[in-house]
C-alpha cells in the first residue's frame, strides 16, 4: 500500500468535529526517531550496541494548503490561539489506510505569508507537531 | 404565530449527542425481606441508613454505607422469583445485585431469576459447596460468610469497590469490617480454588479480602467491560450525530479512531492490557460493522515465590 495524494482526504479533527482540507499541495512529515547502532572504538565486535534516539523530539507534519475558507481559518485560529490538541488525518479513499497524527498541536499561526500575483500567494502553510503519528494499512 | 424570521431565514441545526450516562454502574441494589406493612416489591432509593430501616430488618444493607455508599436502592421481596417483574425497566438504575441474607441458600438455587438484568449478582453463604457451583455462574459472585455475620461482608466489599467514583478497583487485601472464620491456610486455598471470594482473619493483619472475585474472573471485569461498551457506543453516536458522516471508507477510518481513543483511555487507566477496533463497511448501506477485540481486565492477588538458596 502506497499513499497515493489523489486518492487521500485530508483535514483535522477538532473536539470531535472534522474540517476537510479540499486543497492540500503535499504532506511532509519529519520523525527523528530512530534506531542507531554503535561499538566500541577497538571494533572487535561486529554486533554492536544498538540504541535509541530522537525520542524527546516530536514529529513534524507541514501541510501547505490552498485557498483556507474563512470558517477553517477560524478554527485553526481558535486551536492555534488555545493551544487545542488536534488530529491530523490523511486517508485513502479506495481501501481506508490513513495516517494520523494525533494529539498534535498547530505550531505556526495559519494565514497566507505572500500577497502576489503567482499562484505560491495562494499558500496557506501548516506545521503540526505531535508525538503520536500512525500508520495504517488496510490492503 | 411568529413565523416571519422563520419564514425570511430558516436555521437547522446539528447538535451532537451528549455523552452517556455511566453512573448507574456504580449504583446497586439491595434486595431484602420486607418489614411488615411495607408492600414488596416495590424499588426505593435509600439516602441514608434509617431510610433502609424503615424497609426491612435486614442489617446487610447498612454495610454499603459503612463503606462509602451515599444512597442505594433497596428491594423488600417476599421471593426471589419475582425479582425478575420488580426489577424490569430499572436496567439503567444499577448494575448490581446483592441478595440479602433474608434469602436461603436454596431460594437463589430455585427460585432467582433476574430476567434481563445482564449485570451482577451476588450472593452470601456459609455452605462453601453452594458457593463453589454459584460462583461458577457467569456475572456471579459468590462470597463465603457465616451464619452470625450474614452477608455483611459482602455488602462491605461491594461498597468499597461502587463508592469509588473515579476508578474501578479490585479492593485487594483491604481490611474488612468482621472475620467470616477461614484463619487457616488450607480454607483460604479451598476457597480460592472455587474463586468464592472471602475474608480470611490474620493474627497480625487483621481482617483482610482475601479474594475478590466474580463468575471466575476479576471483580471489576464485567463493570470495565459494560463501562467500556458505553463509552464506545456514545463515542460513536456523538460522531455520527455531530459530523454526519457519509458511507465512505474514509469516514469510517475516522470513526474507527474515535474508537480506538477510548480504548486508548482505558489502556492508559489500565483497566484493560490492550484492544483494538476495526470498522468496516461490509453492508451496502447504513451499517457498518465493528470488530472489537479487548484483553480481559484481571487481577493480581496472589504470588507464588521460589527462593533457591546457593552455597
Amino acid at each position: 500500500m502506497i499513499f497515493k495524494i489523489y486518492n487521500c482526504d485530508f483535514g483535522i479533527k477538532v473536539s470531535g468535529t472534522n474540517y476537510n482540507f479540499d486543497h492540500v499541495m503535499e504532506v511532509q512529515i519529519e520523525d527523528p526517531e530512530k534506531n542507531r547502532l554503535t561499538r566500541g572504538s577497538n571494533a572487535t565486535n561486529k554486533t554492536g550496541l544498538v540504541y535509541k534516539e530522537g525520542l524527546k523530539e516530536p514529529k513534524k507534519w507541514s501541510i501547505p494548503i490552498l485557498n483556507m475558507s474563512a470558517e477553517l481559518k477560524l478554527v485553526l485560529d481558535a486551536a492555534y490561539d488555545e493551544q487545542t490538541r488536534v488530529d491530523v488525518y490523511c486517508i485513502d479513499r479506495t481501501d481506508g489506510s490513513s495516517k494520523m497524527a494525533k494529539n498534535a498541536v498547530l505550531c505556526n499561526r495559519p494565514q497566507q505569508l505572500t500577497v502576489d500575483e503567482s499562484t505560491e500567494s495562494m499558500n496557506v502553510s501548516m506545521e503540526f507537531e505531535t508525538f503520536e503519528s500512525t500508520e495504517q494499512h488496510k490492503s | 404565530m411568529n413565523i416571519l424570521l422563520d419564514y425570511f431565514f430558516p436555521i437547522s441545526s446539528i447538535n451532537p449527542t451528549p455523552a452517556a450516562s455511566t453512573a448507574f454502574l456504580k449504583q446497586v441494589l439491595a434486595v431484602v425481606a420486607p418489614k411488615d406493612a411495607v408492600p414488596p416489591g416495590t424499588i426505593t432509593l435509600c439516602t441514608s441508613q434509617s431510610g433502609v430501616a424503615a424497609l426491612t430488618d435486614n442489617l446487610d444493607v447498612q454495610q454499603l454505607f459503612s463503606a462509602g455508599m451515599s444512597r442505594v436502592y433497596v428491594l423488600p421481596l417476599d421471593g426471589l422469583d419475582d425479582l425478575a417483574a420488580a426489577i424490569e425497566g430499572h436496567e439503567s438504575d444499577f448494575f448490581t445485585v446483592l441478595i440479602s441474607s433474608d434469602f436461603a441458600d436454596a431460594d437463589v438455587t430455585g427460585d432467582l431469576d433476574a430476567g434481563d438484568f445482564t449485570g451482577v449478582i451476588g450472593v452470601a453463604s456459609t455452605d462453601d459447596t453452594y458457593l463453589g457451583l454459584q460462583a461458577a455462574i457467569e456475572n456471579r459472585a459468590a462470597f463465603h460468610s457465616t451464619s452470625g455475620n450474614k452477608a455483611k461482608n459482602m455488602f462491605y466489599a461491594f461498597g468499597k469497590m461502587l463508592s469509588n467514583a473515579l476508578s474501578w478497583g479490585n479492593q485487594q487485601y483491604i481490611t474488612m469490617p468482621l472475620a467470616d472464620d477461614v484463619s487457616t491456610l488450607g480454607d483460604c486455598n479451598a476457597l480460592f480454588d472455587d474463586k468464592v471470594s472471602f475474608v480470611l482473619d490474620d493474627s497480625e493483619f487483621g481482617k483482610r479480602l482475601g479474594l475478590f472475585a466474580c463468575g471466575g474472573k476479576a471483580i471489576v471485569a464485567p463493570y470495565i467491560k459494560r463501562n467500556l461498551e458505553l463509552d464506545m457506543q456514545s463515542a460513536a453516536l456523538t460522531y455520527v450525530s455531530g459530523n454526519q458522516p457519509a458511507y465512505t471508507k474514509v469516514q469510517a477510518a475516522l470513526l474507527e479512531d474515535e474508537l480506538q481513543k477510548v480504548i486508548a483511555l482505558y489502556v492508559s487507566r489500565q483497566w484493560i492490557e490492550q484492544g483494538t477496533v476495526e470498522v468496516l463497511l461490509e453492508q451496502e448501506n447504513f451499517i457498518a460493522s465493528g470488530y472489537i477485540n479487548i484483553s480481559e481486565p484481571k487481577a493480581l492477588w496472589r504470588i507464588f515465590g521460589e527462593i533457591r538458596q546457593t552455597l
